[in-house]
């Protein structure tokens, strides 16, 4: 059975995506500094605000390992949610704070329009690019997904934004790629019912190695 | 907007009353709720009705269970009453927790469960009652227990302390079948800032429609056209395309 490893670092329901890994077959492992799993696939979960995750990535030295592990171009980083944004440089959530910086950009308010409903969360519709190396998630395209966020992740280089949807008429970005091993997701496949599933179990057996 | 299923349980077995009260057995949670996951229905909400009753909520086994399975979002209610209540809810695999008495008691419970598991967590229920003309109040304990409240008010307070979603369920259309409650939603839907989830009184795919035409932003919550078949989540879902 095949290790997927889910970094714990201590915030949000990472339950969900336990469960939806061991529904698809894998052996999900969460991640501690102490031990020394063996796989290529890491996940980043995360509900919760942006400084409060830096904070306990910073204190369980989880940061350096991560950007380690994206050297090696055959292991998979999936983020999912806060997860993905804290692959950028900075978010104004609570205070400014810097995040991992693997993705040029910055993570920001979905809205300041007081009359914008916030959080944004529903089942939205996700337009999906060809990427070169994630071509196989084209078969995706204008699926929908489970949200649930008020902040947003703006890569500088569009070409690390793969994909999006809309937030009262606005695109925001719903997926983001960096090289060949790094991919976020805006939206929550762990919870976007089978269609989720299948993209995530897609994803691992890309990446498989 | 979302279509929710509404799944009241007492002790083992789903149950659906008449506005909160009068109980009628229904069947397995297990499987109803596997049955309209399996039918495509956008997320589940289920309700511990006789929690207040033993002072807390007994579902955290069947949520455990559940969530092996059912990959939609999931939110747990009924004597949520501490931040453990709450921890041990998300670890039971709920993404969320509806919240409505011990908000009422103290509305500083909200600002604190926000700060401890992000806004997304937590839900507020509101079980409102009408009192008197355009006057409704919020109450306690599964409809059972007035709080002299004025919902208007009430809505400010919680939007202020903080949450990510509110459920309103209206006492007096509850399981009547006889339409949502419009009126209600029309004297609150222009102060709510956050997602809005309506209860109570669906019966037929125009109740459901009727909803969508009025008003932006909102989603329902259903609970008898889906325990006595007389809607299916595909025709549901269709009236959102």
């Amino acid at each position: 059975m095949k290790n997927v490893i889910i970094v714990d670092y201590g915030m949000g329901n990472i339950k969900s995506l336990y469960n939806s890994l061991k529904f698809l077959g894998y052996n999900p492992v969460f991640y501690s500094e102490e031990k020394n799993i063996n796989s290529n696939i890491y996940i980043l979960p995360g509900v919760g605000a942006f400084n409060q995750a830096m904070k306990l990535i910073e204190e369980k030295k989880i940061s350096n390992n991560l950007k380690n592990f994206v050297k090696n171009k055959n292991n998979l980083l999936l983020g999912i949610c806060l997860g993905m944004q804290l692959f950028f440089e900075e978010s104004s959530e609570n205070l400014e704070t810097t995040g991992l910086g693997m993705i040029k950009g910055k993570v920001k308010k979905l809205s300041d329009n007081k009359n914008h409903i916030l959080p944004n969360v529903g089942w939205f519709e996700t337009s999906i690019k060809n990427d070169q190396a994630f071509g196989y998630l084209k078969k995706f395209d204008k699926q929908k997904f489970y949200y649930v966020h008020s902040y947003i992740a703006e890569p500088i280089d569009k070409k690390n934004q793969v994909a999006s949807s809309l937030y009262n008429g606005n695109n925001f970005c719903a997926m983001t790629v960096k090289n060949s091993n790094i991919i976020g997701t805006q939206f929550h496949p762990e919870k976007s019912s089978e269609i989720g599933l299948e993209f995530l179990d897609m994803l691992i057996k890309n990446s498989i190695n | 907007m979302r279509t929710i299923a509404r799944i009241d349980i007492k002790n083992q077995d789903v149950i659906k009353g008449i506005n909160l009260e009068g109980l009628r057995k229904i069947g397995n949670p297990e499987n109803i709720v596997k049955e309209y996951y399996l039918n495509g229905i956008d997320e589940i909400l289920i309700i511990d009705s006789v929690a207040s009753l033993y002072g807390r909520n007994n579902l955290f086994d069947l949520i455990k269970n559940i969530t092996k399975e059912i990959f939609v979002p999931i939110t747990l209610g009924g004597g949520i009453r501490s931040l453990k209540d709450i921890e041990n809810a998300l670890n039971s695999g709920a993404d969320k927790v509806a919240i409505n008495s011990k908000a009422l008691e103290d509305p500083d419970f909200l600002s604190k469960a926000v700060s401890s598991f992000g806004e997304s967590t937590i839900l507020v229920n509101i079980e409102a009652k009408k009192i008197s003309e355009e006057r409704w109040e919020p109450y306690k304990f599964c409809g059972r227990e007035k709080t002299n409240l004025n919902l208007i008010d009430w809505i400010n307070t919680i939007q202020d302390k903080g949450c990510g979603e509110i459920l309103l369920t209206s006492i007096d259309k509850e399981g009547t079948e006889t339409g949502f409650d419009i009126d209600l939603i029309t004297n609150v839907h222009e102060i709510i800032k956050k997602p809005l989830i309506v209860s109570g009184g669906c019966g037929n795919l125009n109740h459901i429609q009727e909803v969508k035409k009025r008003f932006k932003d909102v989603s329902v919550a259903v609970a008898s056209v889906l325990h006595y078949k007389i809607l299916k989540i595909s025709e549901i879902k269709k009236l959102f395309l």
